[in-house]
């Protein structure tokens, strides 16, 4: 998997993830089952630090500007 | 005028689920009788209301065997009757109407929901089974204490009903 | 390539009168955006029980008609008349007709604010006799004070002289350039102000005819019933006058950004027409629970609803394809590995694009609303304000902040001031808004009341599902405070924009549509077909229940109340309050020429 990735869109991917991960859980208590919101959100927190720890291990995240830049 | 491949099929399915959608809630209000709030009762002198001879007096009536009316008066800030006092495993219509200005009246945790607009009579029926309690809200901001404005639903046994004007 | 990039001119550079309009425009637009956000703050602590001392609950429904009214007619439209200003300008290459008449529908409708602005701020204090507790959407019998009313007409005969400006400009355009379509963005300008004037023709006959001289003690008392009608008739298009300036943004501007371009101009004019058609024979699906009115109309109001889906479903493909196409352009590849490929780092297309992704969440929670039936579980509960929060707050507010990132230069020749300060804006937006949105929709189906000082009841508490009132209500504070945060560092960010110095250099330009005008069938530009169309669809909607209302309880109703009473009598207590008005006017004039009197001699040496 090619992880280039700008940190711009690190950080958006990250926002839309947590707030997707965190919808779920008032999916899931739709059914019924009611998650504790604290450990619930450090699990968020949790993923979210996963996910940059195989990006960096994966070599990392561009902060210059992209040369594909076309007018 | 050209339109893609994948553009046609997403337009079939955008009116498929359109069509999915319009189906599902006319089976709900014809199917299982999910009655909407209509203009089935005449207007009303919203300033005469101690003329009435439902509002004059808002409390229960049994009007058939397991039917009970309740005629309810809605003004700022509370409702009356509260608590509205019902029979378990009864059919319930309400009547609700306004002295003043427009309220809400929603049973909490339900579906019973109106509007209450002064000089028109709203009509909700429902089902209720076990005895219990629930809360009524003003939902529609009617002045400055709106928020104080609630009331309750009593769900009864036949006995406590039968003996609750004892009470009053 | 970058000499030919600074011999690009600015639309400053090419329309500096219009270009002034515009920034006047938006400057009015994020004013009312920040007296919307105090209140919103205030608001959200209050009603979570987070901090209720800034006002008393009693004031909360004050600040609630500010935050309503600024938000959704002051921010909204003011930015939607210096977006279209800017879009008719330059898609039709000239200048406006007559800029005198562009600055003086200007001045109306910041007159017309002002005036309604005042009513309802006058309400914190009981110095000056003047409220409009009414709540942005003033339900008679309850009643504001006539300068509410009159200000809110004049500001929408603004709108109106704005809409006659564009169409005059149009028609110039087109009588030197006979038998070319019309460019795309003032298609979108012409429709979308068609919408308008077929829409606000029933506001305007409700207040005019009814709740100005109701309030001004002319007339005895109001219908009810048919004011609900009328307002309703306006306030669901009204959504769509916001809508679709943002969706204006999403054709014809975010696929620039995102290095690509427009897949298809015809079907954009397509989903415009759409909305020109179904905006307004729609809006008793807001009445669903009203006793006045019948079942059937309610019926046919619900299937008109749920195609209006059309329109806004084909925006979403046509915007993901045409952003897909940028980002190939730019070397992205995969089926989803695309996405990488595209300028995350620029605040106007992230914004963009989060919005898009929160809107497609809000139609859904629409859906529902306009589900007749399962409409009864949310109505008028907190879910309601959830829904809003993520269309005209989210889709609309945010698209308008992002594409103010990408404009504000066009229109000023002054950079941003910091792009990294809007990307974190714009995601802190997102991230507000989908806490607070979320637990407002869950709070809505525990039952609790939108429009409410204080959520809790004595005589009953909510059901414990999806984590509980109090956990819920501490997510919509954190929520909205986050909101709060985004939009000051917004806000901040223009205004250290506008302390920069000029650039030349800065212009981007707005590729061609891929399939372009000439694709689109010659009907679609025939907006005489459309009016008519549309004219016909709101007869059929709303001929029968507005004469059943009227003939069931009267043009004037059947004998409701007042609530208050501000004037009572007529000519003479008009009279009165003229005078009292004057004399307030010549008191603050004096105060004020004292103190320019004061400072003069205290700066004279």
């Amino acid at each position: 998997m090619n992880l280039d990735v700008s940190r711009g869109g690190l950080l958006v991917g990250l926002a839309v993830f947590g707030v997707i991960v965190y919808e779920l859980r008032t999916v899931v208590g739709f059914v019924g089952i009611d998650l504790p919101i604290v450990p619930y959100l450090a699990g968020v927190f949790v993923l979210a630090g996963v996910a940059i720890w195989l990006l960096v291990v994966n070599g990392g995240w561009q902060t210059e500007p992209s040369s594909k830049k076309s007018s | 005028m050209h339109i893609h491949a994948y553009e046609k099929l997403w337009l079939a399915a955008a009116i498929a689920l359109i069509l999915l959608l319009i189906g599902s809630v006319t089976y709900g209000a014809v199917g299982p009788g999910v009655a909407m709030v209509t203009d089935s009762e005449n207007q009303i002198d919203a300033g005469g209301l101690d003329e009435d001879e439902r509002f004059s007096e808002p409390r229960v009536e049994q009007v058939g065997e397991n039917h009970y009316e309740a005629y309810v008066v809605a003004y700022q800030f509370a409702f009356e009757p509260s608590p509205i006092v019902v029979p378990e495993d009864s059919q319930v219509t309400l009547y609700v109407t306004s002295r003043d200005v427009v309220h809400g009246f929603e049973v909490v945790g339900t579906n019973a929901n109106t509007m209450v607009v002064p000089g028109e009579v709203a009509q909700i029926s429902f089902e209720v089974d076990e005895p219990g309690e629930y809360g009524v809200v003003c939902n529609e901001y009617c002045g400055a204490a709106h928020h104080t404005m609630e009331g309750k639903l009593h769900v009864v046994s036949q006995s406590e009903f039968e003996n609750r004007g004892e009470d009053a | 390539m970058s000499e030919a990039l600074s011999a690009e001119q600015t639309f400053a550079d090419k329309f500096p009168n219009e270009a002034k309009v515009v920034r006047a425009a938006f400057l009015g637009s994020f004013f009312a955006l920040f007296l919307g956000a105090v209140f919103g703050i205030i608001q959200t602590l209050h009603r979570t029980g987070i901090f209720r001392g800034f006002i008393a609950s009693t004031d909360y429904y004050t600040v609630l008609t500010a935050h309503g009214v600024f938000m959704v007619l002051s921010f909204t439209i003011f930015f939607l008349v210096g977006l279209f200003t800017w879009a008719v300008t330059r898609s039709l290459d000239r200048p406006l007709v007559n800029i005198k008449i562009t600055w003086t529908w200007y001045g109306l409708m910041a007159a017309g604010m002002t005036m309604a602005g005042f009513s309802i701020l006058a309400g914190f204090t009981n110095a000056i006799p003047v409220s409009a507790d009414v709540l942005y959407t003033f339900y008679a019998p309850l009643q504001a004070h006539p300068l509410y009313y009159a200000g809110l007409t004049v500001f929408v005969v603004g709108t109106w002289l704005a809409g006659a400006d564009w169409f005059r400009t149009y028609l110039a355009w087109k009588r030197d350039n006979r038998g070319e379509r019309i460019p795309l963005q003032t298609f979108m300008v012409l429709t979308t102000m068609i919408m308008w004037y077929i829409a606000t023709t029933a506001i305007a006959a409700s207040i005019l005819l009814f709740l100005l001289p109701w309030s001004l003690g002319l007339i005895p008392s109001v219908n009810p019933t048919l004011t609900r009608t009328l307002f309703w008739f306006f306030g669901h298009p009204v959504v769509y006058f916001w809508l679709m300036p943002a969706y204006l943004l999403w054709y014809t501007v975010l696929p620039s950004i995102a290095g690509g371009r427009l897949f298809s101009d015809p079907l954009a004019r397509v989903v415009f027409v759409l909305f020109v058609l179904l905006s307004t024979p729609v809006g008793i699906h807001h009445q669903y629970l009203d006793p006045g009115i019948a079942e059937g109309f309610k019926f046919i109001s619900m299937t008109n609803t749920m195609f209006l889906l059309l329109p806004s479903l084909l925006t979403a493909f046509t915007v993901v394809a045409s952003v897909e196409y940028g980002a190939r352009r730019r070397g992205g590849t995969g089926l989803f590995g695309w996405l990488r490929a595209l300028p995350w780092r620029d605040p106007a297309f992230t914004g963009m694009m989060l919005a898009g992704l929160m809107f497609a969440a809000g139609g859904f929670s629409g859906m529902v609303n306009a589900g007749m039936n399962i409409n009864y579980m949310i109505h008028n509960t907190l879910w309601v304000p959830g829904h809003f929060h993520l269309t005209v707050g989210t889709a609309v507010g945010l698209t308008f902040m992002a594409a103010t990132y990408w404009l504000w230069p066009q229109i000023t020749n002054k950079p941003i001031y910091s792009l990294q300060i809007g990307l974190f804006q714009v995601v802190l937006w997102f991230i507000g808004m989908a806490l607070m949105s979320n637990a407002m929709h869950a709070q809505g189906m525990l039952g609790v009341p939108r429009r409410t000082a204080e959520p809790e009841y004595s005589g009953f508490d909510y059901p414990a599902a999806f984590g509980g009132f109090e956990e819920l209500n501490l997510q919509i504070a954190i929520g909205g405070t986050l909101l709060f945060l985004s939009t000051v560092l917004f806000l901040g960010n223009i205004v250290l924009t506008m302390g920069n110095p000029k650039v030349s250099g800065i212009a981007e330009s707005i590729r061609p549509a891929l399939s372009g005008p000439t694709d689109a069938p010659q009907v679609l530009d025939n907006l005489r077909v459309w009016v008519s169309i549309a004219l016909v669809l709101v007869v059929l909607a709303y001929a029968l229940p507005l004469a059943a209302i009227i003939s069931d309880g009267g043009l004037l109703g059947p004998g409701v109340g007042t609530y208050p009473v501000w004037l009572d009598g007529t000519v003479h207590a008009l009279a009165e309050t003229a005078t009292t008005a004057g004399w307030m006017l010549v008191d603050s004039l004096t105060v004020l020429g004292a103190h320019v009197a004061d400072t003069l001699s205290g700066v004279a040496p």
